[in-house]
């Protein structure tokens, strides 16, 4: 029987002939045959290529053997031999077709040469002459009845030339099974095979021959077989994905350090590997090593695959890096010309018929990809709830994925802005709105009755306010905004609803001495973005309430802190910012409590028939008598003002750039092998963000890698007074050194604010 | 199809031209490339869908003057929800293919309020054909008030300065060898102009 051995093929035929023929893989059943034998007729014509050849012997001695199934053993045996081979063959062949020419034997090409010639006629006919053919086929093959008559579906929506060829393929489909068990036995080959199944069809031509409980058994083995197909479809791209990589990598990134190449490199590329390869590397390695391993592994469970994504989302986001450098790249290859001798000899050494532009396109291609693919497996999950919600979760991930790479492509175009935006942390959305903005304090009465346009981006940390410049027709990719206003997180007051519009929601600083009125283009926008400020302010407290790792102390058991460094000060810092939390928690019930600045949102004071503004205020002013700071409005009276406010804001949102580099303030004694030691003063160099506040960094010095408490680490770029407002290097302290009961006893002795005030 | 066995001999003086073609999701794009390089209509396509997010496909045509044109064909993804990233995939194009359904008036509105202006502005000056697809579809009902009108995509091809505009059936096969005949010809007629203007 032929079935496994074909199966093989497919996935085989399809890795060779990956790109070109992939259509081979979805197509089934005996018109595989018209469509794989034109598919590599199309690949010999193509590319005088000498893999179809080997192909075609292949199904050579299938057809001889398949017609006795005495042989089928020891056919599949061959055929297992043969295949092994050819797929050593085929990985020379990446390399030289020359060599090639030399294993293949050259009676079986010219056999090979003479079946493709009188295949590829044939199947060059129109699709539905080849009836007879098939039939014909068909004779040698009985196991395809099934097969052929599994393509007859009943939700067939291109009537007219279907059709056609369905007549054309009726005298099979009507042809009844010898028995059921005949059927029965052939289902579990045919889930065997990647190709899709639609055995409701059969249930339905051939009720009255079938059993009933094979017929409602094949719905669930449709929908597996459906599901192995996607599956079958994700993995083999995610190799064929993994292939193109490495041959990048190796062809074209390597060969650009490569000595005897450098004549060759135009003299505007020497140097700027990274800007024309961006992150690709750490791509490829990503998906070498890891996910593809991954997927590997839950092949034959596709109930799993859900979990692969998700559990991979941190990684995915390094492909930002990659397309935020696109632009870059592709400016680079502008000012090389595409046809340059170095460029020109990788693809020759490769055999690519592309060049190197559409390579550089493929991870931007790929990314995209594993929403569709997840999106239609969703399709094949109905019998089977938990995969469902596995797989939708998995789903959910990946277009939130894309929607940050979507964004962070968006934000290349901020101009003006002198700062690193990732300091910002992620983006989380961006729109359009017309703001007004007005200043209470008396020497800056401004107030702008003029609405300005204004493209504002969310991040986890600041609100950046951005004008839209005019797009120069055609000249420019992107949109392109001037920086204009920034506001920190940690530092605005929000009110959600204004009487005068609904539309409107108001941010401000300082007790509303300067007042922000956002006008949503409507009101489903302004709902979304409200929502999503109240989630980045409320999930400021919660991190930092829910994070462990300020809980347990053990972790940094061994770190010492010289006398005097700056960590002795964070750990002032961090007390501050767990009386703030606290406060708020214990007073949670108590809406009229010291909320830290940013919280106020949350109660539901704020309502459009009393204004927020004289509310909260009122409660400011009573704050205020009981707290002797008073200066300023109440929120940054007592908190937004200093340091530790702006610190306590910031610990869930470091979000180092990559390979940023960055230095140890203190000594860190590794507690378990996967760290990297720190010494005061030593460099680092950020590779990967962990979770709770780990970061895997390479060692600059030692050039040794390891997990290192992002809280030990300031960027290098900073001033080292500024240290108390850094937030990476706030949350060190927190981090480090304090628990959570210490530190809440701590401040209760120290704290500016007596606990009475609630 | 037989006609591409003139990919054995020499490959000389051929010039190689970037198509993409884009046009909402679901049109039948892929369908209509997978009809031009091998002349057969899938038929599992529609059931067993897999949306491409991107493919290149690869095809020899030979021009009526008997030039060969190399085509690189992108079959760029429907989604445009994330525009930002699926437009890095335009960028040096040679021309394109701006596709939507005939049985879907949405994919056409689209083509006049997205993928026209968004071609335009990346790839200015590239010759874009208009094609409506699933031609059979229209054909074989009485009904026609659900479907694009003939007219209206000779017109918005018209107004907007495209090359013209091609109906055709992936499913039958009619029309689909105009539209890359089509678009073959101009993108290499854009090229030989660019070259004339640089030598002047």
């Amino acid at each position: 029987m032929p079935l496994s051995s074909f199966d093989v093929c497919i996935v085989w035929h399809h890795n060779a002939l990956s790109g070109i023929t992939r259509h081979c893989l979805a197509s089934q059943g005996i018109v595989w045959h018209h469509k794989a034998l034109s598919g590599i007729k199309r690949h010999c014509l193509a590319s005088q290529g000498i893999l179809p050849f080997m192909y075609l012997s292949l199904l050579m001695i299938e057809k001889k053997t398949s017609s006795k199934n005495s042989f089928r053993a020891c056919h599949s045996l061959m055929v297992q031999q043969l295949l092994k081979k050819m797929e050593d063959v085929h990985k020379m062949c990446e390399k030289r077709m020359e060599s090639l020419r030399q294993i293949v034997d050259p009676r079986s090409q010219a056999n090979a040469l003479h079946e493709q010639i009188e295949e590829g006629s044939k199947a060059n006919k129109d699709f539905t002459d080849g009836s007879q053919r098939k039939k014909s086929e068909d004779d040698k093959k009985p196991t395809n009845l099934l097969e052929k008559s599994v393509r007859y579906r009943p939700d067939n929506h291109h009537q007219p030339s279907q059709q056609k060829s369905r007549s054309a393929s009726s005298p099979t489909i009507s042809r009844p099974f010898e028995s059921a068990s005949d059927f029965t036995a052939s289902i579990p080959q045919q889930n065997h095979r990647s190709t899709s199944i639609g055995s409701s069809v059969i249930t339905e031509n051939h009720q009255s021959s079938l059993p009933l409980s094979s017929a409602s058994l094949t719905e669930a083995e449709a929908l597996l077989a459906m599901r192995k197909r996607v599956m079958n479809e994700l993995t083999e791209t995610e190799i064929a994905y993994v292939n193109e990589l490495q041959q990048i990598i190796e062809e074209y990134y390597k060969k650009m350090d490569d000595r005897s190449m450098q004549m060759m490199i135009p003299p505007a590329l020497l140097g700027k590997k990274h800007v024309l390869f961006g992150n690709l590397e750490d791509i490829y390695h990503f998906h070498k090593d890891v996910f593809l391993q991954e997927l590997k592994d839950c092949r034959d469970c596709p109930s799993r695959v859900g979990k692969c994504f998700v559990n991979r989302k941190e990684e995915f986001q390094m492909y930002s890096i990659y397309c935020q450098n696109k632009p870059k790249s592709e400016a680079l290859r502008m000012t090389v010309d595409d046809n340059n001798a170095f460029f020109k000899e990788c693809q020759k050494s490769l055999g690519h018929k592309l060049p190197l532009g559409a390579y550089l396109l493929k991870p931007i291609q790929r990314i995209t990809k594993y929403q569709l693919l997840l999106k239609e497996m969703l399709k094949f999950t109905s019998d089977n709830p938990e995969m469902t919600v596995a797989l939708q979760e998995a789903l959910d991930t990946m277009l939130s994925v894309l929607t940050f790479l979507n964004d962070s492509m968006h934000q290349v175009s901020i101009t003006g802005y002198t700062e690193n935006l990732s300091n910002l942390g992620l983006l989380l959305m961006h729109g359009s709105f017309r703001v007004w903005t007005e200043h209470k304090h008396e020497r800056i009465r401004d107030l702008r009755l003029r609405p300005m346009q204004r493209h504002l981006f969310l991040y986890q940390r600041a609100l950046l306010l951005c004008k839209k410049k005019d797009e120069q027709h055609g000249s420019n990719e992107h949109p392109c905004y001037t920086f204009k206003n920034k506001l920190n997180l940690s530092q605005v007051g929000l009110t959600e609803k204004i009487k005068s519009d609904q539309r409107k929601f108001e941010l401000w600083l300082r007790g509303r001495e300067e007042v922000y009125i956002i006008q949503a283009p409507d009101l489903q926008t302004k709902d979304v973005w409200v929502t999503e400020i109240k989630k980045v302010l409320k999930s400021q407290f919660d991190h930092i309430k829910g994070n462990p790792f300020l809980i347990n102390p053990g972790h940094c058991r061994n770190s010492t802190i010289s006398p005097g460094s700056k960590l002795t000060r964070l750990k002032l810092l961090f007390c501050c910012c767990h009386y703030s939390l606290d406060s708020w928690k214990t007073n949670d019930a108590d809406r009229h409590s010291t909320v830290p600045s940013g919280m106020e949102m949350c109660s539901p004071l704020i309502t459009p028939t009393s204004p927020p503004y004289q509310n909260t205020r009122g409660n400011l002013e009573e704050d205020r008598e009981e707290n002797e700071d008073n200066d300023g409005g109440w929120s940054s009276g007592e908190f937004s003002n200093s340091d530790e406010e702006s610190y306590v804001q910031n610990i869930p949102t470091i979000e180092p750039s990559y390979k940023e580099h960055f230095v140890s303030l203190g000594d860190y004694f590794v507690v378990d092998p996967t760290e990297l030691g720190l010494s005061e003063g030593d460099e680092v160099e950020v590779m990967r963000v962990g979770t709770n506040g780990w970061w895997y960094a390479r060692h600059l010095r030692t050039d040794q890698e390891g997990w290192v408490p992002s809280t030990f680490l300031e960027p290098v770029s900073r001033a080292p007074s500024l240290y108390s407002s850094s937030d990476s290097l706030c949350v060190a302290g927190a981090r480090s050194e304090m628990t959570r009961t210490s530190s809440s006893s701590y401040f209760r002795t120290n704290s500016p604010v007596p606990e009475t005030t609630v | 199809m037989g006609s591409c066995c003139c990919k054995s001999k020499e490959v000389e003086e051929e010039i190689s031209r970037k198509i993409s073609v884009v046009g909402n999701g679901e049109v039948g794009k892929t369908c209509l490339i997978k009809r031009y390089l091998t002349d057969e209509f899938d038929e599992d396509t529609p059931h067993s869908y897999i949306p491409s997010a991107l493919q290149v496909d690869e095809k020899v045509e030979e021009l009526k003057n008997g030039k060969k044109v190399h085509l690189f064909i992108y079959d760029l993804g429907g989604r445009d929800t994330f525009k930002h990233l699926t437009r890095m995939n335009y960028p040096r194009s040679d021309a394109a293919l701006i596709c939507f359904g005939i049985d879907d008036k949405e994919s056409l509105k689209a083509v006049k309020e997205y993928w026209i202006p968004e071609m335009i502005r990346i790839c200015p000056g590239i010759p874009i054909l208009l094609v409506g697809l699933k031609k059979d579809k229209r054909d074989e009902t009485r009904t026609i008030e659900n479907f694009v009108r003939e007219s209206d995509g000779h017109s918005l091809a018209k107004s907007n300065n495209l090359v013209g505009y091609v109906e055709c059936s992936s499913l039958k096969g009619d029309g689909v060898k105009t539209v890359f005949a089509t678009i073959a010809r101009e993108a290499a007629k854009r090229q030989n102009t660019q070259k004339a203007a640089e030598s002047v």
